[in-house]
């Protein structure tokens, strides 16, 4: 084979001349099996070149874009470039599309001589995949329907019916047709067309959506249709026919509404519809919701009409009854059969057993409609019907259960009433079950370095920590390469949601242990400053890793004080206290951040032996032991006795402002305070610097407000948008060692969180997690509106935070939840409605806190009552307990609204309504003043009506 | 993406026609067996429940065309569901595009009234134009079906087979090896009557749910939660259920099978004659051909005759009990239960959760097969070829070996039969979807 140079140069000399007969001669001297076994490094390689010679542009002397681009060079080209490919290199025309452009089916159909010499010139076989190349172009590129039909008849093109019924379609984007009849024309011509393409249009995924092109008044399908109607080459019967098959298809949703259009366009009258009942019927069980709508509106049309087969549409309607999303098609069907079993009884059990399935619908309109079909028109005594009822008893809403239970067998009425919810069994991780197990050997560590680098367990990353301490003097000698594999994997996967960036700074920590030891200062990114980083949790965890790096550095093996002794990630005191008892044997320093860590994670409890134990220790860290052990409630101050942190360290600690060492014991103290009363005063620290900071003397009480945020709309009105605010502090503190004040963060100081982190972030402070809510409140509940990887990942696991733990759901706890139930993700609402089940079964949730806080926003149009109303919905029925909690919720968010209510309140009041019927609950006396104003509105009025007693 | 997979072509396009008084589906085929493939026609007969079928295999042909993690770049052209008769059944088998979704529809022999012309697996044609007759296929028609064309007769070779050319992936292949051993170790949670999977199908979310769910049961009712309580059944990329929802107004029953370990779940929908099977992977992102579940059980040599031999018994049961089969020949039971897991790796065996037997496939007996479809056993043997597998200490309870990985020694360590690896296979996944090819070049090694 030639050198693919020669080839380029001898080619190009051929291109300049711009001679279309020379190249062909010129291919026709290529051996034929040499292009054939090189077609690809010819194809490719030349053509690539020739391609960015002759039609890339390129800067002249001056700088000037230049082309050296003609059209009669663009056609050579186009030539060359389908002389060269077969079959297999089709793929690579695709790259060249500004070429392709100019060999598509136009030079066929005008019979270029040139062209048809290559197409036809037998050593290349060019006919043979003519047809392949041509069905393989994109939409916009193929060859217009009428270059098809020439195509075909000259034997380029077979027939396909999907690829001609598209271009058939495309006809009306060509301008050729325009005027009035001129497409219809083309068609009733082209006896071809109506033969083989029209009719696919129902079997294809193709546009014939019904609008005018005023300009150029081509003829619309819909029109064609009508006319070959009139002209008879279809019948009516045919075309609407088909078009209900086309609403069967395996099409996309959105290709539908173009049928149903047809059929109305059509305009077919009730003898002509009654002639497709039994495919209007079947079309009942379709799956796509507005197909099913469109048949119960047809055929409601022509229900009344002689022959229609009404026992097959009771048998078709039944699934649709019980379905969520077709409440108007329901309702619909309803109105069917009303107005059928007023003229006559014939089906009354059929009826009647059909109209059951609406209860499965939680929507008193078509329950109460339901209700009122089977108590006037069905004989409720018959068994068949009454037995099918029975099965749906707890699904019909209390509203109407009493109109209805008359009919039933009270102790079997009565046999779910007592259902209690089914206690999802937790696990309080801090019992002695669940206690940790330290890695005792090599091994066991060495695999440990994976599982904390891929887990989002923190207790994963603290046995890894506390194993690297302890273990660092049982390190085999090969341990550098038997943990080069890790090594390797820290440095894949980087800080995404799910991984979060704590993981990234454990990756650091691992990647870093190349050397002898693991460096200090594990930071992932040179470039970014981890002590200034906004989130102080993050901040914290990072300096936690700096602290094991500097054990490690300094060959210390005495535990962190912090190490969970549980997997909740608790410690133990008794732990705590053998360890700092361990400390000052070994006359090692105590780090005030790792002791903080310490008691925010400490299991509240008596342990007798410990007082012995702490006896050992200096008079401060005694005094706190004493504290959290309930062994001294007085907390007296200790100024003096051994703390032996280097002032070094404080300062690595502290961040912004130097703390002298009683500073830091009063530090300790009002994080010892908080961990232990979260809610009360500290009154011992009034005198202290730190005092009007958040959570040192007094608890903070976060506050909040709905605010209105004016937004331009792209159609030039301003768009207001109702979001949370927090209420800014006034003073936050300048050191991280406050833990519990550090969090409030500065309103516009909020930024993302990723989901990855949450886990390590809570587990730092288990015990008294409200300043965390507060500040993820702030983040996660400004707009209920956001649909962004925030919203749909964060917000999620933090939610979860409040399951299964024992954490009271107070004031910050609350906000959030509010904001949850609120929120525009489904998954959250969910969540939130979760964490009401288990903490009113546990009694550790403020229902009056949170309703406060529905209600205002609620009042505010936070965001739309909706989404509320169908979470409280699935928490009917869960049992006494759940259902005094709803009532207790309502009851406050009703309080917090004004004399207007927002829009769809009166679906609360339906709630509240079914709920304390259920639990024979009275309204409150307040409430009742609230309803007598809200009952001047029509539709308020109407649903106080059907109160128990309120009138 | 790139498949080792084969071809298949189909003599002609399976249709749906309808007459004045029956319909007519005739489904062509094509097997990779050729000896099968001398079997024009499997069955011929009329279809009991014909509505019933034809929204079971719209439904089966959806799961076929789904995709829950692939781009439509990396969709393959439609894949054809596969056929199995014996035993006077009928099974429609098939995946998702993922790989994550399995379905099956078994019609029992009282769904069928006909002839049974021969057993065998074979792929079907499920053209475009048929499926959309099967979508408008009505509650009065009456339905005969033809597997194969009664009176066919097959072109000689070189004869154009030209009506469609589908490629069987191997992913498929490796989804049905791997999806028995899965339904083996479920166990029924929960029988659910028709008004609860109404109910509880009204509660599937509209859009992608990325965060887990639970089937629980409380106050009477069933429910998708995000939280589970202690008898909640995991389901991984719950949206994927919705594939489910043109069947459920149908469905009699539902019966929801688990396995904990593995986190895999299948729903039985029972029909009069009719049992619908959708099993779902723990993960959207995870298909069940990369699962790797099968491989613990392939690394003893077995002798090839053993295989051999117990293929033909299989296959003359068509459907069985291994345990009580190997009493019967007079196998040790866990010498049963590996060439069982031999035979499933070259996908020749399934497995009905109803009755709790397998069934067979008549798919070609390929023992090569079984490398070509677990690359990471093949990979273990050449590790083990190559003498890259270093045994270290073998003591009762406690084996360590160094496996040469990529530029790294790996340390492999079986604690009491509990295995690790320092690879990322392993850090990434702890065993749950297969030993890693470090850990089974050990267990080569031993034999373990």
């Amino acid at each position: 084979m030639k050198d693919l140079h020669i080839y380029f140069q001898e080619i190009k000399e051929i291109i300049e001349k711009e001679n279309t007969k020379d190249l062909i001669n010129y291919i026709k001297s290529i051996p034929v099996s040499e292009l054939e076994s090189n077609y690809r490094y010819v194809d490719i390689e030349v053509g690539d070149s020739l391609y960015n010679y002759f039609l890339r542009s390129y800067p002249d002397s001056n700088g000037v874009s230049k082309s050296r681009e003609t059209p009669a060079i663009r056609y050579i080209l186009s030539i060359l470039q389908f002389a060269f490919s077969n079959s297999k290199s089709l793929r690579n025309l695709d790259f060249h599309y500004l070429i392709k452009r100019n060999i598509t089916g136009e030079l066929l159909e005008d019979g270029d001589a040139d062209f048809l010499e290559i197409i036809n010139y037998k050593a290349f076989k060019k006919k043979d995949i003519i047809d392949k190349w041509i069905k393989r172009q994109r939409f916009w590129l193929r060859p217009p329907y009428t270059t098809l039909l020439k195509l075909e008849s000259s034997g380029y093109v077979t027939h396909d019916r999907r690829f001609f019924v598209e271009a058939l379609v495309n006809l009306r984007n060509n301008i050729s047709f325009s005027g009035e009849g001129k497409l219809y024309n083309f068609l009733v011509n082209n006896n071809f067309s109506i033969k083989n393409d029209i009719l696919s249009i129902f079997d294809f995924e193709v546009n014939i959506t019904y609008y005018e092109i005023p300009k150029y008044k081509i003829d619309s399908w819909f029109v064609v249709f009508k006319r070959l109607i009139d002209d008879r080459y279809f019948t009516k019967e045919l075309i609407i026919s088909k078009s209900i098959g086309a609403l069967k298809m395996n099409f996309k949703q959105n290709s539908f509404k173009q049928f149903k259009d047809l059929i109305r366009f059509l305009e077919p009258t009730k003898n002509d519809l009654i002639l497709h009942q039994s495919e209007f019927i079947d079309l009942l069980s379709s799956p796509i919701g507005s197909n099913v709508s469109f048949s119960v509106e047809v055929i409601k049309s022509f229900v009344d009409q002689k022959g229609f087969d009404f026992e097959r549409f009771i048998e078709a309607t039944e699934p649709v009854l019980s379905r969520n999303d077709l409440k108007t098609s329901v309702k619909q069907v309803l109105a069917i059969y009303e107005l059928r079993l007023k003229k006559n009884k014939e089906f009354s059990v059929q009826i009647g057993k059909a109209v059951c399935n609406c209860f499965l619908i939680k929507d008193n309109s078509i329950q109460e409609k339901a209700v009122n079909i089977l108590l006037q028109h069905c004989d409720l005594t018959e068994p068949d019907l009454i037995s099918t009822l029975s099965n749906f008893e707890d699904q019909i809403s209390s509203n109407f259960i009493e109109k209805i239970s008359v009919f039933f067998d009270k102790n079997n009425f009565l046999k779910n009433e007592n259902t209690t919810y089914q206690q999802v069994k937790l696990n309080d991780k801090s019992s002695e079950e669940f206690r940790v197990n330290y890695i005792d050997n090599w091994n066991d560590l060495l695999f440990q370095i994976g599982k904390a680098l891929r887990s989002l367990d923190p207790l994963d990353v603290e046995l890894l920590m506390e194993g690297l301490i302890r273990l660092q003097n049982q390190f085999p000698e090969n341990y550098k390469e038997q943990i080069k594999p890790y090594i390797n994997l820290s440095h894949s996967g980087g800080e995404s949601t799910k991984t979060g960036i704590i993981h990234n700074l454990i990756s650091n920590l691992i990647r870093k242990w190349d050397g002898d030891f693991i460096e200090s200062a594990p930071s992932p990114y040179p470039w970014f400053d981890f002590n200034n980083y906004y989130e102080n949790s993050i901040r914290i965890f990072y300096k936690r890793l700096q602290f094991v790096s500097e054990k490690l550095k300094n060959k210390s093996t005495l535990p962190l004080l912090s190490s969970p002794s549980f997997k909740n990630c608790k410690v133990s005191l008794r732990d705590l206290t053998e360890r700092l008892v361990l400390y000052k044997e070994k006359e090692e320093e105590v780090n005030a951040l790792d002791f903080i860590i310490a008691i925010t994670r400490i299991k509240l409890e008596y342990d007798s032996e410990i007082i012995y134990l702490a006896s050992q220790l200096p008079e401060f860290q005694k005094s706190i032991i004493f504290f959290l052990n309930g062994s001294s409630d007085n907390f007296e101050l200790k100024k003096t006795g051994f703390f032996g942190i280097a002032q070094q360290t404080i300062n690595n600690l502290i961040g912004k402002k130097s703390l002298s060492q009683d500073q830091i014991r009063e530090i300790i103290y009002s994080i010892a305070f908080r961990t232990k009363y979260p809610y009360n005063t500290f009154n011992e620290l009034q005198n202290s610097s730190f005092s009007n900071l958040p959570n040192v003397v007094n608890y903070y009480n976060p506050t909040w407000r709905i605010i209105k945020i004016s937004k331009p709309h792209w159609n030039g009105t301003d768009i207001i948008e109702n979001k949370l605010e927090l209420n800014n502090i006034n003073e936050l503190p300048e050191t991280d060692l406050l833990i519990y004040s550090s969090q409030y963060l500065k309103f516009g100081d909020f930024q993302t969180i990723f989901s990855g982190d949450i886990n390590f972030i809570f587990s730092l402070y288990p015990n008294f997690s409200e300043p965390l809510y507060y500040q993820m409140a702030g983040i996660l509940g400004f707009d209920s509106s956001i649909n962004t990887e925030l919203a749909k990942s964060t917000f999620p696991q933090v939610l979860r935070t409040l399951i299964n733990k024992k954490i009271d759901i107070e004031t910050s706890a609350c906000l959030l939840l509010a904001t949850g139930l609120l929120s525009v993700v489904k998954i959250n609402r969910e969540l939130s409605a979760e964490i009401i089940i288990q903490s009113v079964d546990d009694g550790r949730i403020n229902i009056q806190e949170l309703g406060i806080n529905l209600g205002i926003m609620v009042q505010e149009n936070y965001s739309p009552v909706s989404r509320l109303v169908d979470v409280l919905q699935n928490l009917i029925g869960l049992g006494t307990k759940v259902n005094i909690s709803i009532i207790s919720l309502l009851e406050n968010i009703f309080n917090q609204i004004s004399k207007e209510p927002p829009k769809n309140t009166i679906k609360l009041l339906e709630l509240y309504n079914e709920i304390i019927l259920v639990e024979n609950h009275m309204v409150i006396e307040k409430l009742k003043n609230k309803f007598k104003e809200w009952n001047k509105n029509a539709s308020f009025a109407k649903q106080f009506i059907k109160f128990k007693g309120l009138n | 993406m790139a498949e080792s997979s084969f071809l298949y072509s189909y003599n002609q396009a399976s249709t749906l026609q309808k007459g004045i008084n029956t319909t007519e589906i005739t489904l062509s085929h094509f097997n990779e067996d050729l000896s099968c493939e001398d079997i024009p026609c499997y069955f011929w007969g009329r279809l009991v429940n014909p509505y019933l079928v034809a929204k079971c295999l719209t439904t089966l042909s959806k799961v076929v065309q789904s995709r829950f993690t692939m781009t439509w770049q990396q969709m393959m052209a439609m894949k054809d569901p596969i056929i199995s008769v014996g035993s006077n059944k009928m099974r429609f088998e098939g995946f998702s595009s993922c790989n994550g979704v399995y379905s099956r529809l078994d019609i029992l022999p009282e769904g069928l009234d006909g002839e049974f012309l021969g057993s065998g697996t074979t792929n079907v044609d499920f053209n475009e134009p048929m499926l959309n007759a099967l979508n408008g296929v009505s509650k009065s028609e009456s339905i005969m079906l033809s597997v194969g064309q009664k009176e066919f007769i097959i072109e000689k070779k070189g004869n154009q087979f030209i009506e469609r050319k589908v490629s069987l992936p191997d992913r498929w292949i490796k989804g049905l090896t791997t999806i028995q051993v899965y339904l083996c170790e479920m166990e029924e949670v929960f029988r659910i009557g028709k008004i609860q999977i109404l109910q509880l199908f009204q509660s599937l979310p509209r859009s992608e749910t990325k965060e887990n769910y639970f089937l629980i049961f409380r106050a009477n009712k069933f429910q998708f939660s995000p939280v589970n309580n202690s008898e909640g059944v995991f389901i991984g990329g719950l949206h994927r259920l919705r594939l489910l929802e043109g069947l459920i107004p149908f469905a009699d029953n539902l019966v929801v099978y688990t396995s904990k370990e593995s986190k895999t779940t299948a729903f039985v929908l029972f029909f009069n004659n009719l049992r619908f099977v959708f099993a779902l992977s723990p993960d959207v992102k995870r298909g069940f051909s990369g699962e790797g579940k099968i491989l613990d059980g392939l690394t003893d040599n077995l002798p090839i005759n053993w295989i051999t031999s117990a293929n033909s018994i299989f296959k003359a049961n068509e459907e069985f009990n291994p345990f009580l089969i190997g009493i019967e020949n007079d196998f040790d039971s866990s010498i049963f239960e590996k060439l069982t897991h031999n035979l499933s790796s070259i996908g020749l065996l399934g497995f009905d959760l109803e009755t709790r037997h397998h069934f067979y496939r008549r798919l070609p007996f390929k023992m090569e097969r079984i490398l070509r479809l677990n690359p990471r056993l093949k990979n273990a043997k050449l590790l083990l070829e190559n003498s890259d597998t270093i045994l270290k200490t073998n003591t009762a309870g406690f084996i360590e070996a160094k496996v040469k990985g990529s530029q790294v020694w790996h340390t492999v360590l079986i604690v009491d039969g509990n295995p690790r690896c320092t690879c990322s296979w392993f850090t990434n996944h702890l065993g749950s979807r297969g030993a890693c090819k470090h850990i089974l070049s050990v267990k080569l090694m031993l034999n373990l």
